[in-house]
């Protein structure tokens, strides 16, 4: 900055244009000291910068490359003959291709079953977290009752507690309720979402006052209200909390595994880690049924980009 | 001004009010399948846990008191601190990459620098889509013995590292994969919280002269400050409670020497393959503190408490 002041043959951009403006149509009276620097310099920016430009893009590129390589190597590997698998690890292009382990695990497993368990629990949690949490985040946006703030608050704070501290009693209060086993038993521990409450909250925030006022006045009911007019109006805020749900629904490990006993409740990423533990040399299994795990998630992003990624971004800024 | 006309309504209509109409009814019916939800899976949940692990359950339903004897037990269980200093030194690993890396690139993606942005911020977003189930498998592959990584390494003449069979290189082999899965959502944070910050102030820099690291120094990094921090929370958060990537590759072993066992392992390892179901609580308890602790000493150090 000083340094910049303190060089006379250097113009700000801003100090530029001010003599330019002065004096527009005046020729200038010979050569002054400053200028041919000043366009030797901006000829060298631009071409320094397209450089520059070509530099990152190219060190980008690479980036992304490596960022790609496990989606390539998850492909590629399910499409090896199966005893190659392992054997061929470091072999980038492989030499035989092959559709046969798809074909095995058709036969071999209920890879179908675990895709349908995957959505149901997907959509359920979705449906259910939605309307749970979008009438709470309502009474708490806009109706007036005792201790309202203190009860946000409280379900924001509780946030800080991680979910494996749960784990345990859940389990047993799942066996006291017969839900073991079953989907709703994955389901319900997660609807009460908080962030989903949290940004929800702040969205019918935004919504405006004078419709609300407005619907009051006319007489109708808080009930009408929320169904007539909330509901429509909150649909982006439903759509981005949909993917956030079912991404975080789709890709749980943990809570699935230790509700779901029985083959045919194993949703994809508990049949998968069952493979993975059955059976240690069936990586044809393994790989194949990952990529089915993987296809219908890039299918969505690839047909809702910007939603995922402002839905996702969204939550770093808590919603604003 | 809200307060004011509910209230009046409330007193005036009382008597033809409905029950269901009453405001105080409407507020509980909204609220009530949340605060049931809530209450009975979270905040019960969470004080059982801590009776919990005052006890050792003899079958289910049937717990003895043991007072303290969880947590005394839990100071000389060498696994225990195998998995803490495991998980310990994975969420510093992963807090050492995935906050300058997500910045930097955040921050270049949004400069002129680079051609087609958006194209590179959806490719590097890829990995958070994945389960980390898959994450798991496919990295099983690349970091084999005999994989990708190693025949890639070898180009530089790097003699073949043993990632998932070597104690001390489980945890730098999970650092990988969190790198992989992790850097396209906090790039995606960080550049949600730079689009944040006025455009003025860099053009005002542009004037003083100052260039692009000065820039991304003294106004993107500051500026990002509270960004900076959410990540970290989140990123202490997840790495504490790391579980699928270790129990996919080494199953409820811990790997190589334990190198690979995470707390959150240990736990399921102990509640539900021991069925030492106290025991276990304690286990989550103590991650708990831990775990609260660190994020309150994080929000302290970035002054997140002073209200100004």
């Amino acid at each position: 900055m000083s340094t910049e002041r303190e060089n006379p043959g250097h113009m700000t951009p801003e100090q530029h244009d001010r003599i330019r403006l002065a004096a527009p149509a005046e020729p200038q009276p010979g050569p002054r000291a400053d200028e041919p620097p000043l366009r030797h310099d901006r000829w060298h920016r631009v071409v320094s910068a397209r450089r520059k430009k070509i530099l990152t893009t190219a060190i980008l590129v690479i980036v992304a490359i490596a960022f790609l390589i496990p989606f390539y190597w998850l492909l590629i590997s399910a499409l090896r003959p199966g005893n190659r698998i392992f054997a061929d690890a470091g072999q980038f292009f492989p030499t035989t291709i092959t559709l046969s382990n798809f074909q095995a695990l058709f036969q071999e497993t209920p890879i179908l079953v675990w895709l349908a368990n995957s959505m149901i629990l997907a959509v359920g949690s979705v449906i259910g977290s939605l309307l749970v949490v979008t009438m709470a985040a309502y009474a708490l946006a806009k109706l007036n009752f005792p201790f309202r703030n203190a009860i946000f608050v409280g379900v924001l704070a509780s946030q800080m507690l991680p979910f494996h501290l749960l784990l345990i009693p859940l389990f047993i209060l799942l066996i006291n309720l017969s839900l073991i086993d079953t989907h709703l038993g994955v389901i319900l521990p997660a609807l009460a979402h908080a962030f989903g409450l949290f940004y929800m909250r702040q969205y019918i925030l935004g919504l405006p006052q004078d419709v609300f006022d407005a619907a009051r006045v006319d007489g109708a009911s808080e009930y009408r209200i929320f169904f007539q007019i909330v509901v429509p109006m909150v649909k982006p805020a439903m759509a981005t909390l949909a993917i956030i749900f079912s991404l975080e629904q789709w890709n749980d490990l943990l809570w699935p595994l230790i509700v779901m006993r029985s083959e045919e409740n194993y949703p994809l990423a508990v049949g998968i880690t069952s493979l993975v533990g059955l059976y240690r040399s069936r990586w044809d299994l393994v790989m194949t049924a990952s990529v089915i795990a993987v296809v219908p998630i890039m299918i969505l992003f690839f047909l809702m980009r910007k939603q995922f990624i402002n839905g996702l971004g969204q939550l770093g800024t808590g919603g604003r | 001004m809200e307060t004011i006309t509910m209230g009046n309504t409330a007193t005036k209509d009382r008597v033809r009010t409905p029950f269901f109409h009453h405001p105080y009814v409407v507020a509980a019916v909204f609220l009530l399948p949340f605060l049931i939800v809530f209450g009975v899976f979270r905040i019960w949940a969470v004080a059982n846990a801590v009776v919990m692990s005052f006890q050792e359950m003899e079958g289910i339903g049937v717990a003895r008191w043991t007072g303290f004897d969880n947590y005394v037990r839990l100071l000389s269980d060498a696994t225990f601190i195998t998995a803490l200093k495991n998980t310990a030194f994975y969420t510093a690993g992963t807090l050492l990459i995935l906050i300058p890396l997500p910045l930097v690139l955040a921050a270049v993606l949004r400069s002129s620098l680079v051609a087609r942005a958006s194209a590179f911020r959806s490719t590097i977003f890829l990995p958070v889509l994945t389960s980390l189930v898959v994450v798991g498998v496919v990295f099983s592959l690349l970091l084999a013995t005999n994989g990708l990584l190693n025949s890639f390494l070898g180009l530089f003449g790097v003699p073949p590292l043993r990632w998932l069979e070597a104690r001390n290189l489980a945890v730098p082999a999970m650092i990988i994969m969190a790198v992989w899965r992790w850097t396209g959502i906090n790039v995606i944070y960080f550049t949600t919280g730079l689009a944040n910050i006025p455009r003025d102030m860099y053009e005002s820099a542009a004037v003083d002269g100052a260039g692009a690291i000065r820039k991304f120094w003294n106004i993107s990094v500051p500026l990002s400050k509270p960004i900076i921090l959410f990540v970290t929370v989140l990123t202490i958060f997840g790495g504490m409670q790391l579980f699928v990537e270790p129990f996919i590759l080494w199953g409820t072993g811990g790997g190589p020497g334990q190198g690979g066992l995470s707390v959150v392992v240990y736990l399921y390892r102990t509640a539900f393959t021991s069925f030492q179901l106290g025991y276990a609580s304690a286990i989550g308890v103590v991650l708990a503190l831990i775990i609260v602790t660190l994020s309150l000493v994080v929000l302290k150090v970035f002054g997140f408490f002073k209200r100004d």
